[in-house]
């Protein structure tokens, strides 16, 4: 018996050495990805970091960008750092490719990653530019009503075109993994790079948000920009000392761009950030960092670095500490100091001289509609709608009380037009139709003036 | 000595390896109560416990029954086999049924084989501490696998039962228990503190890896400080002074000496127990440290409030009291 069982001894023995070191050969892509995008110009490098089932020797990849109804074009890369299990890779970009989203697929062995809007291309970057930030998203119910609701925030920020979407937090709560799903099915929908930072409600589920988002602290320079997304729901939503040195480090490492720190929990009052956050508002100060987007309170409120709860004015010195209402999940109307409404915030930034970084021009609503932005509104969500006209064209209204500049919408071309010309815009380009549909549309650049209507319509 | 060696790992496997690192994975990823996985992972631990109330006559006979330990044994390899297949390091990101059973399976073993080893040590009555520091400083290496692929502790918990399969750590123990006066609450209280101190990176650090060296460097210190019995009241002392500095000054948990200090109480606790009479899996020690370490990560870390580590000092002053009256003629 004794030598039976030191027989079945070696057997487990080499079984195990067979699992650890044979058998899971198998590598998966931290980043690029949706929520985690890579933001450069043609011409330019990213890095692409993976994790490897066997430490210490990185996978043979390769890396092909797709468009829709364009050829696979193959990319160059080559290893730029390894530690342990985790790689990066400097992944080249043609100089020639056209500007715009991409999906990058990656290939170790026989197996396919294939990550939807990774990587976003962009040559310039204006004086002035746009973010929109979102928070605590509509629950993707089973129903559908999570996700109606989200295709329709999908719709009017892609309206108001921003050079980035941030979500600042809560994204599916609970977790469960169809939920996840229904969450990047609309993800995707964005035209802009979309930027996503974990929040409380992920951790009731981690796992989910770890297969499909995978990063929860991360920085992605986008252009002038640095987004420094950092995870405060870790415990009982609090930063740890390492999290603060692994911000200093984000801070300092910005260089000319100009840093803008998100995370889900506020950092005054009630229900914020527990731990450090004295020293996280020392070094926002020190970084330079025009402004602080949360969320995490369903509530919109303005605070400065002091604490001071700013419902007097938005324009004050140093960085401002906001907190945007929720986009779609239920509403705190007691904690807010604008109002009760779903929406998100439309911060626009402009560059500022000799230094050339960006400072905030405006990131409020006027709610009360009394000719001035109000101090902490956010903009109200289902103000701008787009309504089909048959064939070929659409209207445009839009609810807001103040101009949207540079709007832009997408209009689906009907057969036999070309889409050259567009009554009522600029014609920016024609595109293929989202994956599964046939046929093209155009891209339409127009001014949108406060609560008028435009018709645009192709080929007229 | 191998043997030794062997047998006490094969005791303090379920302490150091399997319950810290499902504590800590537990706390940092959570659990989603809506699926069957979740479900079963997280009562893995009620569990345990019961399995704890249970587990020293299961053990004898597991322990006297070779039959019934090699299928305890191919059960386990199965499990881990499995678990390892899909990607080793990140099982907890798939949530399958059969990932979650692979965890229970793990357990399960890891719980019995400790119990099965703990009879066979008390049988033995060999020398404790130069086994003890070889099996503190096996146990580090998996913890510093662990710093690239935090599963690998999972993995270690099975090679090491493997091992003591091999060696017959396991097999024909007597179930004499050689029944100890409870009179060194110190040294179990040391024992606790130092878990505590040990669990802080992998709080700090989160969802990276990187705790594992920390913890690895601990368990090293603590296997060279079991082995100097002269010094264990001083190590004791120092580190003790270093948990309550930590009130003060939270980064010091995230500094390689802390966890040295660390590492070096709980060397020296352990040294001081004489587990082969003390230490029973999942009850006396390994209960309060497992309990401890969810005090310490609920009070100090998730509450925000360092300083409220100074309480679980407290109960280390009441067990000196007591034990000093005890002794008293």
């Amino acid at each position: 018996m004794a030598s039976l069982l030191r027989v079945l001894a070696a057997l487990f023995l080499i079984s195990l050495c067979t699992a650890w070191v044979v058998r899971p050969d198998r590598s998966r892509v931290l980043r690029p990805r949706l929520g985690v995008p890579a933001v450069v110009a043609p011409g330019e490098s990213f890095t692409l970091q993976l994790e490897s089932s066997r430490p210490f020797r990185a996978p043979a990849l390769t890396v092909e960008l797709e468009r829709v109804g364009t050829d696979p074009i193959p990319l160059a890369l080559s290893r730029a750092h390894s530690s342990g299990a985790r790689h990066d890779f400097d992944v080249q970009v043609p100089a020639d490719l056209d500007e715009g989203a991409y999906t990058m697929v990656v290939r170790d062995g026989g197996r396919v990653e294939r990550m939807p809007k990774a990587v976003h291309l962009r040559r310039l970057w204006a004086d002035e530019l746009c973010l929109v930030q979102l928070a605590d998203l509509p629950e993707f119910f089973p129903d559908g009503s999570g996700t109606r609701r989200m295709d329709a925030l999908v719709d009017e920020i892609n309206l108001v075109a921003p050079d980035l979407v941030v979500i600042s937090g809560d994204v599916a709560y609970g977790g469960s993994m169809d939920r996840y799903e229904r969450l990047m099915a609309a993800l995707e929908r964005f035209d802009a790079p979309v930027v996503v930072v974990i929040g409380n409600h992920e951790y009731q589920g981690l796992a989910g948000f770890m297969t499909h988002l995978r990063v929860v602290s991360h920085v992605v320079d986008a252009g002038p920009l640095r987004i420094v997304s950092a995870n405060s729901a870790h415990g009982r939503d609090q930063f740890t000392a390492t999290q603060l040195g692994w911000i200093a480090e984000a801070l300092e490492g910005a260089g000319k761009r100009t840093p803008i720190v998100q995370l889900h929990h506020p950092l005054f009052e009630g229900r914020r950030v527990g731990a450090r956050r004295g020293a996280f508002v020392e070094l926002c100060r020190e970084g330079r960092v025009p402004i602080v987007l949360s969320g995490h309170w369903h509530a919109d409120r303005v605070f400065d670095a002091s604490g001071q709860d700013r419902r007097d004015r938005s324009d004050f010195d140093g960085p401002i500490f906001s907190v945007a209402t929720a986009a779609g999940a239920m509403l705190h109307p007691e904690r807010s100091s604008g109002g009760d409404y779903h929406g998100y915030r439309v911060i626009r930034l402009a560059r500022e001289r000799p230094h050339g970084r960006y400072a905030v021009r405006s990131f409020t609503y006027d709610l009360d509609d009394d000719g001035t932005p109000d101090a902490s509104a956010s903009h109200p969500a289902g103000k701008l709608i787009v309504d089909p006209l048959w064939p070929g064209g659409v209207r445009v209204t839009n609810g807001w009380n103040e101009a949207v500049p540079r709007a832009r919408v997408w209009i689906d071309l009907p057969a036999g037009r070309s889409g050259e010309r567009v009554e009522g815009g600029r014609v920016l380009g024609t595109r293929a139709r989202p994956a599964g549909n046939p046929g093209r549309q155009v891209g339409v650049e127009f001014d949108l003036a406060a609560r008028a209507s435009v018709d645009l319509r192709v080929d007229a | 000595m191998l043997r030794d060696v062997l047998d006490r790992l094969a005791v303090l496997q379920f302490a150091l390896l399997f319950l810290p690192a499902l504590i800590a994975t537990l706390s940092i990823y959570g659990s989603e109560f809506d699926l069957t996985s979740g479900r079963m992972i997280a009562g893995l631990v009620p569990w345990l416990c019961v399995q704890a109330l249970i587990t020293r006559r299961l053990a004898r006979r597991v322990a006297s029954s070779a039959a019934a330990w090699a299928l305890v044994c191919v059960a386990a390899a199965l499990a881990v086999t499995w678990a390892y297949r899909p990607l080793h390091f990140d099982w907890w990101n798939e949530r399958s049924v059969p990932h979650a059973w692979s965890m229970v399976v793990i357990g399960t073993t890891s719980l019995l084989l400790s119990s099965c080893a703990l009879e066979r040590v008390r049988a033995s009555g060999t020398t404790w501490n130069r086994g003890l520091a070889g099996a503190l400083l096996l146990s580090a290496l998996p913890w510093l696998a662990a710093q690239t692929h935090p599963n690998a502790v999972f993995f270690g918990v099975a090679l090491v039962a493997a091992a003591a399969l091999a060696s017959g750590s396991v097999v024909g123990g007597q179930s004499e228990v050689f029944a100890q006066a409870a009179t060194r609450g110190p040294w179990l209280w040391a024992v606790a503190l130092a878990s505590i101190d040990l669990s802080l990176p992998v709080w700090e650090r989160n969802l990276e890896g990187g705790f594992g060296a920390s913890v690895a460097l601990a368990l090293a210190a603590a296997g060279v400080a079991s082995l100097v019995p002269r010094a264990r009241a001083a190590l004791v002392l120092i580190g003790g002074v270093s948990f309550l500095f930590t009130c003060a000054v939270p980064t010091w948990a995230l500094h390689p000496l802390h966890q040295v200090v660390a590492g070096a109480m709980l060397g020296a606790g352990l040294g001081g127990l004489e587990l082969r009479a003390r230490l029973l899996p999942l009850g006396g020690a390994t209960l309060c440290i497992g309990a401890a370490w969810m005090i310490a990560h609920v009070v100090t870390q998730n509450l925000a409030f360092a300083a409220a580590r100074a309480l679980l000092v407290l109960p280390a002053a009441l067990v000196c009291w007591r034990v000093r009256r005890t002794a008293r003629p």
